[in-house]
């Protein structure tokens, strides 16, 4: 398990190099740089090369991406060209705020969504499973900002229960922080339902028709500890990938949150340093991602060894 | 029975799809406004006033405002500083952290006297050490070029030089970033951190900022300005502003009365206010306009000599119907205007030469210039919405002449190396040049010195039109004879069509709830004043 887990890192840290790299190849052939975009035009020539040199853009892109990887791997990733602002401290602070709702989301999609698909599994065919499908489906189809807009509609404006928009952090104002939180929570749960609902729904029919559930039963077993004893351990494994998939999915459905909610997170700043050709920011999200998604992919293949006995040993 | 239940099901959720909005029938009663206790109507004191605008990428600069050029950041920092000079509501120079100024024969000496008795949100003093400090800290960033530095001349008379004599100094800047004054103490305190932390003299001090998205203010007690009737200012105790780049969510924030206000150029923000009760709202467009717009000719005459040849420049201004554009913008975005000045300017030109919609005169100038059947040009825009559509609207009215144009989108970065290269060649532009309520800045623009606008201007052949700009330049102090020169430099430019120029843009708009009043008569510039806003 131990040579395992450090081949694993070893691979993952070499993934994230190679994203380092695609990224900044991606930026510089984009046409024109951060220079272009924020150096007002009224300035002379002079001026103009002057501030090409403060933010480095004299350098070659390789001395710029060497320059870049060398201090990245000591913790320094620099500072913003547009606002001059740390990035590891600009970044790493949005990162934490995109993680706060998403997690939440994920956890509490996640348990819905298995008992949605439990109840489905086992009322196959019958209301509840039909009822509970066609909400997966409309979970599944249902675009995330038409989704923001109408709970925005209803709870903020005809209801006027929760905030429109906003973000306090939840040190400055607990309540306020978590009144703003739900509807953007929300809008990240429900294609999160959607999916563990099917994929639920699905495992635990198949493993339902195993040989050994039969087994199970036929020993007198009490049919809550079979259902969830037996057959949705059983059905983990699959269930832990849609997981794992919907973890790293939350990065693209949190800009969309964050974009109409007005939350200052990852997606935010992303699009921001996007729209500025903000290298630097642009860079370390960037790094931050991928290692987010690599340390996720790290603890799923991690927990199917603790959900599957099997798994360990063929590792 | 599962089929009607998956029909009812399916129905249900089409119906919420189209009344998704509030129907006027449902429009539910805004809500109280998220302040604290509104005041009584006698007094125009107290509330927190919720502003929101659409982006607010700089804020991470905003206690440097020498640092930037950020508009973004405008309506915060309007709030937390002042400067020295601004424009008035009546669009002349109004002194306001300065009481006066003189300038020196040769033009290149500003000497202002300070107003005593001012103190920064840190207990600092404000006086001429320290808006000497500001102003050289403007010359290390460059956001403001043309300055040789400033220097002391006592405790609260300063002196800042330019390199060049610019008569228009005073209203080319009034309306910049970085002259708001900040606190040197705090910067000598907190370094790169001030940035974070802005300190001024402004109607509000900084409380704390969520970085692009929030900041809130509070009252500072002991503002030295008044308002025209006498009262201190501010009136409201808080100011929070929040960006919201959505007009559905902007909409929605008005409506349940999270916001009091909404900044921006979310011209679809009214439509959405439609679905509420839209006599509870007050939609204001912008009084000064913000730029001005057209065709530009791109004519490097050392490669491309196209539009070196006047007839083929006047031929493209006849063929466009420009009112006829402007109005494809009933909301008064866009307005037709004869000359980029605006009407009661020094610079303001008394019936200048213009091109009236005339395709048959189009089309023989392409004769006479050897162009009976028209030609093939390329229109460069940016990739905005607008500009398509502008863009379209011109290759319509040049197609209909003979002229086929090609209509050819960049980013801006591109663009900008496009404008820069030397072996650009003959295209279209559709562009424009921010004003602020005159026309000295598109006259800076042209300066024969700047390489990179030299692509744009045939001066190389129009030597008149170059002698013309010098004549602006020398006119140095005195105000009166230097807009008198641009008016003669425009007026040239207008007969030899050098550039049409024929929209006011007003981009801005300001969106309220009838329960305030942003008194927006009485600002000068494009930026709402938050010491005028008060509940009503």
């Amino acid at each position: 398990m131990g040579k395992y887990v450090i081949s694993k890192v070893i691979q993952s840290l070499l993934t994230v190099l190679l994203v380092s790299l695609i990224v900044f190849t991606i930026i510089e052939i984009l046409p024109g740089d951060v220079g272009t975009a924020i150096i007002p035009e009224d300035v002379t020539d002079e001026q103009a090369e002057i501030m090409r040199e403060q933010m480095g853009l004299n350098r070659t892109p390789v001395e710029r991406y060497l320059i870049w990887i060398s201090n990245a791997i000591r913790g320094d990733l620099g500072q913003s060209l547009k606002s001059s602002e740390d990035v590891f401290a600009k970044v790493s602070h949005a990162l934490g705020i995109t993680l706060s709702f998403t997690i939440a989301a994920l956890l509490i999609g996640a348990v819905i969504g298995i008992g949605f698909g439990i109840i489905a599994a086992l009322n196959r065919g019958r209301f509840w499973d039909n009822l509970i499908s066609v909400i997966a489906n409309i979970g599944s189809a249902a675009p995330g900002f038409w989704f923001a807009i109408m709970l925005i509609l209803l709870f903020a404006v005809h209801l006027n229960l929760l905030p429109v928009q906003g973000y306090t952090a939840l040190s400055v104002d607990f309540v306020k922080g978590i009144r703003q939180m739900i509807l953007p929570t929300l809008v990240l749960m429900l294609p999160t339902i959607a999916a563990i609902t099917r994929q639920t729904r699905s495992a635990m029919l198949e493993t339902l028709n195993q040989e050994f559930v039969r087994t199970a039963r036929s020993k007198g077993q009490n049919e809550r500890v079979v259902i969830l004893k037996h057959v949705l351990k059983n059905a983990l494994t699959p269930i832990l990938t849609m997981f794992g998939l919907r973890l790293n999915n939350c990065f693209a459905g949190a800009m969309i949150s964050e974009s109409i909610f007005g939350i200052p997170g990852m997606g935010s700043i992303m699009l921001a340093a996007i729209l500025d050709q903000d290298t630097n920011v642009m860079l370390g999200g960037t790094l931050f991602m991928s290692i987010s998604v690599v340390l996720i992919t790290l603890f799923i293949d991690i927990m199917y060894g603790v959900v599957d006995p099997r798994m360990r040993s063929t590792k | 029975m599962k089929r009607i239940f998956s029909f009812v099901l399916v129905a249900l959720i089409a119906l919420s799809l189209f009344a998704g909005g509030a129907s006027e029938a449902a429009a539910p009663k805004p809500a109280a406004a998220a302040t604290e206790s509104a005041p009584a109507k006698e007094s125009k004191y107290g509330g927190t006033v919720h502003l929101a605008q659409e982006v607010f990428d700089y804020c991470v600069t905003l206690g440097t405002p020498f640092a930037t050029t950020g508009q973004e950041q405008e309506t915060a920092e309007k709030a937390i500083f002042d400067k020295l000079w601004v424009r008035g509501a009546d669009g002349k120079i109004e002194m306001q952290l300065a009481d006066s100024y003189t300038v020196s024969e040769d033009g290149l000496d500003y000497t202002f006297k300070l107003k005593q008795g001012i103190k920064f949100h840190d207990g600092s003093d404000f006086n001429a050490d320290v808006v000497a400090w500001n102003w050289n800290k403007i010359k290390e960033y460059g956001f403001i070029t043309n300055i040789a530095g400033a220097e002391v001349v006592d405790e609260y008379t300063v002196k800042i030089s330019l390199t060049k004599p610019n008569p228009f100094f005073l209203m080319s800047n009034a309306a910049r970033t970085p002259m708001y004054m900040c606190s040197k103490a705090n910067y000598e305190k907190l370094g790169d951190a001030s940035k974070t932390n802005p300190v001024g003299t402004g109607p509000f001090k900084f409380v704390s900022m969520e970085a692009g998205k929030s900041i809130k203010l509070e009252k500072n007690e002991n503002y030295w300005r008044k308002d025209t009737d006498g009262s201190q200012l501010p009136y409201a105790d808080a100011l929070e502003i929040t960006v919201i780049s959505d007009p559905t969510v902007a909409a929605a924030a008005l409506a349940n009365g999270e916001i009091d206000a909404y900044i921006g150029t979310l011209t679809d923000l009214k439509g959405n206010l439609e679905t509420y009760d839209i006599s509870k709202f007050t939609i204001e467009r912008g009084k000064v306009p913000t730029k001005v717009s057209g065709i530009r000719f791109m004519a490097n005459s050392r490669n491309a000599k196209l539009f070196t040849d006047e007839r083929l420049r006047k031929a493209v201004a006849y063929a466009i119907d420009a009112k006829a554009v402007a109005d494809m913008y009933p909301d008064g975005e866009f307005v037709y205007t004869n000359q980029i000045a605006l009407p009661g300017g020094l610079d303001y030109i008394e019936n200048p030469v213009t091109y009236d919609y005339n395709p048959e005169k189009a089309k023989e100038l392409l004769k006479e210039a050897g162009y009976p059947n028209g030609f093939d040009i390329d229109i460069n825009i940016d990739t905005s919405a607008n500009s398509q559509m502008l863009a379209e609207l011109y290759q319509y009215y040049l197609g209909e002449v003979g002229i086929k144009v090609k209509i050819m989108s960049y980013a801006n970065a591109e663009r900008n190396k496009i404008q820069d290269s030397d072996d650009v060649k003959s295209q279209l532009l559709v562009s424009g040049t921010s004003i602020t309520g005159d026309s000295a800045n598109v006259w800076n623009n042209c300066s024969p010195s700047r390489k990179k606008w030299n692509n744009m201007l045939p001066f190389e052949t129009e030597p008149g039109w170059v002698e013309l700009w010098n004549k602006v330049s020398d006119c140095s102090k005195d105000i009166n004879a230097a807009y008198k020169a641009l008016a003669e430099y425009f007026a040239y430019a207008h007969e030899h069509c050098t550039q049409y120029l024929f929209l006011h843009e007003y981009k801005d708009i300001k969106y309220f709830t009838n329960k305030v009043d942003l008194q927006t008569e009485k600002v000068g510039d494009r930026w709402v004043d938050s010491a005028l806003i008060y509940f009503k």
